[in-house]
């Protein structure tokens, strides 16, 4: 019984010591931390690429301020990039914390699928991240000190994620969001566009993408109607202005139902929109609440206007963009089957689109003041 | 209380135990491959698949009728002989040192390309068969009631992804069965490879406690396989979409971190800790079976002595099994021939006690 | 007996006694007409003087008018007629009346009589019964169990007044011969348990006086395994109800800690209190408890793999003020932990012995003091040492004191693994208990089940009212032990 326990213990501290200088060590304070990445791509030749990627990189401190520094790596690949960047740092890069990841509209325009894979193959990313196309190159955004931020990723990181709840704006903008929808049948990614206006970052539009190239890219404008038929649950302020002073606003949820139809060879699809909400100011009409004639009128006339601005939109999408950038297609590939070889932004834009647009006043606020 | 009896298996450790042998590593490849060959359909297959395991079952509980004390290595002496018998249980043997082996390349991949990059593998893999040749020292009754724990407490991580059904839409799994019949049938092939682990069923039906229920226990065992496999492979193809699912090497991971968990940033962490213990315990299960059928052959050796000596052939099937690439080709013509032989196997058996049967008479 | 001489049996008695021991032999004469020599026979300490005087001493030597002459049956006659005391008992054989004096009996000896007469004047100085110290409860009984066995039998006596409740005397030890009592009710109890409970008690062949704790340890199965395999208590409200679900308590003479056999894992996380408060209350209460001992094991391992191996998986909010706290700390994570850990151990097998008015002073010490200026020195960081503070603290939740010191050496293993595997050694750290603990079995009994009829009592309290059947995981012979009686004042409202 003895010798089996002396065996058992030298066994395990055999094992132990084997096992344990095999790990390398890095210890918390020699991680560098990242907190955005950028991606930038510099054509240097008709022929040759470069791809710039800036990585920000948190610096604490023992009194507790929090800041950043940007550190860049370039090269012909992704793989060159790393080795350029580490060159210059004198931390281990460790990734997963990222909030945010800032694309150029160079790069955009070329194609993301290198990002993509590249993220999809890492295991330490975050998925959660948000993304952003920004104009003009990533690395000025991401070296903005902004006050009250360590770093400008974490403002644009919650300046992305608080657009949900105005100009129609949904959450949809992370990486597992672009992995789904590049590629997809029927599928079509759109992207919040920012830039720096007076020395702000600010959200500018949206781009828009076909595949995995950036096409176009809109004003905010044009955005909000985008989102509006694009996204479901969804919310806004839609306003109806007769005169300088007389106008109704109205903030309201929306709620989306697409159908769609096949004649031979011809699709049709039906968007309907109800929008259902609550009068944010009102300076129009006098009796909007107790008055059932001015309530409907109201309503009337903001679903033909928001009907109106969406069929201008609807225009717009097949002309200049020719893209399905409302994911129709998906509707279509769902019902009448998928895998045919159909290029859907084709068909799309060929096909009649209808928008039914519906607006109700459910709410009402704590009173009226004006009357 | 009658201590030989306590040692006999519950109606819930059955219900566990075959559960556990069947779902294991393959649970998070498989929305890859089902959504591959059969596409937004891929949920179906699973629910085909398990055709396999069922008519296992079916010959299992004719078995357990005739034969009530004795496990299959008995029974394929009894029909064939000893001698080619003892051969025939020999093949088993492998296939069980096979699929330990499979499981356990698989889950050192995925774990180190996920969270321990810094261990090399072989370290890994010794370490697994080192616990379960302990765990498999301590009995069946023990492996029992490790399962009925274990299964309780991952049983969440399955279920995890509820959140995934808030933001995904049914577009992506229609439309319902409009793909080719052959590609789902094809995928049924598929996902039957992953129901092995059906044939511990073979082994522990002389340990029941209750042999009436055992058959509605190792059904109710199939069942909730069938709804875990099923729902995973659906809510994959429902988040992702079919085709992204087959990008990705382990859909089910991408869904599930999309599950947020205020604490720890990733849901990941959680999710392989517990799936780790789920791997232990199927390992365990299926070494357990290998000892039994070692200790068949060599009737001679001592319990213990054969548990840990069976160690390094493991860990030696392992190895030569690693590498992501090769193994994925080497498993699939490997599983394929497996279970041809097993199905040939337990029918011809099957048959053969007929035979006798009506000879009797 | 062998002859009626006085003289003889006397030294036979003191021989068996031990020569050199303190007892006490009274000569005297019974009777007036022709004396009859007798003599009373103690131990110095063990009797009361006082009675033996007054009710043994005095009606013999005064009171006897009549003519005694030693015959069959004077013992009894003496007994019954002259001797003021209620508990006594005629005895022929040496040894039994050894053993008894032994035991604080007096034995009165009657020249050329074969028989004595054995009473019981027990009077000893025993600690008055009061709150067990290590096992307080804020809504329960405050009467524990003392060193005298006869006291601890009656304390639970008078709580359960069945009949079927059976006491049976061994000794053991070869010296001390320490009287331990086998407890439990009749109809209820396994009797195969029983058979095997006693079997082990009865073999044991050690010298020495045996405490409760020694006991223990020579009757269980798996000595090197990490969790206890009975149960003990301080607690009568504990001990009666252990006896009412089917389980054998063993008293020791000597020791107040009385020794439940068989256990179940679910056992240790019961206390009292649950059953006393209200169910929503205690159920919460026990849940807590069994979150508690989960931290306990792997809250600190855990923390180490996130610092060490897996950080990406930390939240950023937290991961500012755990770098900032750890630049310029000397130690790595691992040695950290370990050297808090070890320090809160110091702390407190050191405040076991410490004197009362020292304890205070120290614990201030020991807690505020020396961990801040550990910090200032940059030895630990703040994090680290709330991770350790926690899990102390955390420890104590448990309601068994072996139980959750156990539970407390478990972490060190899983720290090392946690060190040096990561979160996979957590989890083989994890399957390595799970395994162990589904492999122990108390006495026959399987350790760590759960049974489907059991889990009103297991993680969450059910209403008292509703517990109809006793725990199946511990085998019966009567389940049945409540009956629906709600119905009778709430008609069919349940």
């Amino acid at each position: 019984m003895n010798k089996k326990k002396y065996f058992i213990i030298i066994a395990v501290v055999i094992i132990y010591t084997i096992i344990s200088l095999g790990t390398e060590k890095i210890s918390l304070e020699d991680l560098g931390i990242i907190t955005g990445i950028g991606y930038d791509m510099k054509k240097v030749s008709p022929t040759e690429k470069k791809y710039i990627f800036p990585f920000s990189v948190y610096d604490f401190e023992t009194s507790g301020k929090r800041s950043s520094h940007i550190s860049v790596g370039e090269g012909r690949n992704v793989g060159e990039t790393i080795e350029t960047r580490q060159k210059q740092m004198n931390k281990t890069i460790l990734q997963g914390l990222e909030r945010t990841f800032v694309i150029g509209e160079v790069f955009a325009e070329n194609g993301l699928k290198p990002i993509l894979d590249e993220r999809a193959r890492n295991y330490q990313t975050s998925d959660m991240a948000f993304g952003a196309i920004c104009k003009g190159k990533s690395e000025e955004i991401l070296g903005m000190n902004i006050e009250g931020y360590g770093s400008s990723s974490e403002f644009i990181a919650g300046l992305i994620e608080r657009q949900q709840g105005y100009n129609f704006f949904s959450q949809n903008y992370k990486v597992i969001d672009m992995l789904v929808r590049i590629d997809a049948e029927g599928r079509n990614l759109v992207m919040p566009y920012i830039d720096v206006q007076e020395g702000k970052i600010e959200i500018v539009g949206l781009a828009i993408f076909k595949k995995d190239k950036m096409i176009a890219t809109t004003d905010l404008y044009t955005a909000k109607i985008l989102n509006l038929l694009r996204e479901d649950n969804v919310k806004g302020v839609l306003s109806y202005q007769k005169k300088p002073k007389e106008y109704t606003d109205i903030y309201v949820t929306s709620k989306r139902k697409v159908k769609c139809e096949k004649k031979q060879d011809k699709y049709t699809f039906t968007i309907d929109l109800k929008l259902t909400g609550n009068i944010a100011s009102n300076t129009l009409y006098k009796d909007i609440l107790t008055n059932l004639k001015d309530k409907e009128e109201y309503e009337k006339l903001m679903s033909k206007k928001v009907q109106d601005n969406c069929n201008e939109f609807l225009n717009k999408m097949k002309n200049e963009y020719k893209t399905d950038c409302l994911e129709l297609g998906r509707e279509a590939a769902a019902k009448y089957g998928r895998r045919k070889g159909i290029d859907w932004n084709e068909i799309v834009c060929n096909s009649e689109i209808k928008v039914n647009v519906k607006v109700i006043v459910n709410e009402q606020g704590r009173g009226d003041f004006i009357k | 209380m009658n201590k030989a009896e306590n040692n006999l298996l519950t109606n819930s450790e059955v219900v566990f135990i075959i559960f556990g042998s069947m779902v294991g590593v393959g649970i998070l490849a498989l929305p890859a491959s089902a959504a591959a060959t059969a596409h937004e359909d891929g949920w179906i297959t699973a629910i085909i698949g398990s055709v396999y395991p069922l008519y296992l079952i079916g010959i299992c509980a004719y078995f357990a009728k005739k034969f009530p004390n004795d496990n299959i290595l008995v029974i394929s002496q009894k029909c064939f002989g000893r001698i080619l018998g003892t051969i025939l249980n020999f093949i088993l043997l492998t296939f069980f040192v096979f699929l330990c082996a499979s499981i356990a390349t698989n889950y050192t991949n995925i774990i180190r390309t996920f969270i321990q990059g810094f261990l090399p593998s072989y370290i890994l893999i010794a370490l697994i068969f080192f616990v379960c040749a302990y765990t498999s020292t301590k009995g069946l009754k023990t492996i029992g009631k490790v399962s009925v724990v274990i299964f309780f407490t991952t049983v969440i991580i399955y279920f995890s992804p509820i959140g995934a059904l808030k933001s995904a839409s049914l577009l992506n799994v229609r439309p319902v069965i409009k793909s080719n019949i052959k590609d789902i049938f094809q995928g049924s092939l598929k996902t039957m490879f992953s129901y092995s682990g059906i044939e511990t069923i073979f082994f522990i039906y002389p340990c029941a406690k209750d042999k009436k229920k055992f058959i509605k226990s190792s059904l109710m065992g199939l069942f909730i396989a069938v709804i875990v496999y099923t729902w995973v492979i659906f809510i994959s193809i429902y988040y992702l979409g079919a085709d992204i699912a087959e990008k990705n090497y382990w859909p089910f991971l991408l869904v599930t971190e999309s599950v947020t968990v205020s604490i720890v940033n990733n849901f990941r962490y959680i999710f392989m800790f517990l799936w780790t213990l789920t791997v232990f315990k199927i390992v365990s299960n299926n070494y357990f079976i290998s000892k039994v059928i070692m200790q068949d052959l060599f009737k001679k050796v001592n319990f213990k002595v054969l548990c840990y000596g069976m160690v390094p052939i493991f860990i030696y099937g392992s190895l030569r099994l690693d590498g992501f690439v090769e193994s994925g080709l080497i498993e699939e013509k490997l599983t394929n021939y497996y279970v041809i032989f097993i199905l040939t196997f337990i029918t011809i058996l099957a048959l053969i006690t007929l035979i006798k049967e009506g000879w009797k008479r | 007996m062998e002859s009626g001489n006085l003289q003889e049996n006397i030294d036979l008695i003191i021989n068996g006694l031990g020569i050199k021991s303190t007892t006490v032999v009274k000569r005297f004469f019974i009777g007036k007409e022709t004396p009859l020599e007798a003599a009373v026979i103690y131990i110095n300490g063990m009797a009361s003087r006082d009675i033996i005087d007054r009710d043994i001493l005095k009606p013999l030597m005064k009171d006897v008018e009549e003519t005694i002459t030693p015959r069959e049956g004077l013992a009894d006659y003496l007994a019954k007629r002259y001797i003021f005391m209620s508990d006594t008992s005629i005895e022929k054989e040496i040894n039994n009346i050894v053993e008894l004096i032994k035991r604080g009996r007096v034995a009165v000896l009657i020249d050329g009589v074969l028989e004595c007469i054995l009473l019981n004047a027990f009077h000893s100085e025993f600690r008055s019964i009061s709150e067990p110290i290590n096992e307080s409860a804020v809504k329960g009984a405050r009467d524990g169990f003392i060193e005298n066995i006869e006291t601890n039998i009656n304390i639970l006596k008078r709580r359960i007044k069945d009949k079927n409740l059976c006491t049976e005397f061994l000794t053991i030890g070869r010296r001390s011969q320490t009287d331990v009592a086998v407890v439990y009710i009749d109809d209820i109890v396994d009797k195969e348990i029983l058979e095997e409970v006693k079997k082990r008690i009865t073999a044991i062949d050690v010298d020495g006086p045996v405490d409760s704790g020694e006991l223990q340890q020579y009757i269980e199965d798996y000595t090197y395994s990490f969790f206890p395999q009975t149960l003990t208590t301080e607690r009568p409200d504990i001990a009666t109800a252990q006896l009412t679900e089917g389980k054998i308590i063993i008293i020791t003479e000597g020791s107040p800690f009385v020794i439940t056999a068989p256990v179940v894992f679910m056992q240790f996380f019961q206390a009292t209190e649950d059953y006393n408060q209200r169910t929503i209350l205690a159920s919460a209460i026990r849940l807590l408890r069994i979150l508690a001992a989960f931290m306990v094991i792997s809250l600190s391992p855990i923390y180490l793999t996130l610092l060490k191996f897996n950080a990406e998986l930390i939240p950023i909010k937290f991961m500012t003020p755990i770098i900032q706290s750890r630049i310029g700390i000397a130690l790595t994570p691992f040695l950290e932990i370990v050297a808090m850990e070890i320090v809160v151990e110091f702390l407190r097998e050191g405040g076991i012995r410490l004197p009362s008015k020292i304890a205070q002073t120290l614990s201030l010490v020991g807690g505020i003091i020396i961990g801040d200026t550990a910090i200032k020195s940059r030895i630990v960081s703040p994090t680290t040492l709330l991770v350790v503070g926690v899990t102390v603290i955390v420890t104590f939740l448990i309601p068994n004191y072996d139980m959750s010191l156990s539970i407390r050496m478990l972490r060190f293993p899983m720290l090392i693994l946690a060190d040096v595997l990561g979160i996979f050694g957590i989890a083989i750290g994890w399957f390595i208990i799970l395994v162990h603990l589904s492999s122990l079995d108390s006495f026959g009994v399987p350790y760590f089940e759960f049974h489907a009829a059991d889990m009103k009592d297991t993680f969450i309290r059910g209403a008292m009212w509703k517990m109809n059947k006793r725990p199946e995981a511990i085998p019966n012979t009567n389940p049945t032990r409540q009956t629906d009686f709600r119905s009778k004042f709430r008609g069919n409202k349940k």
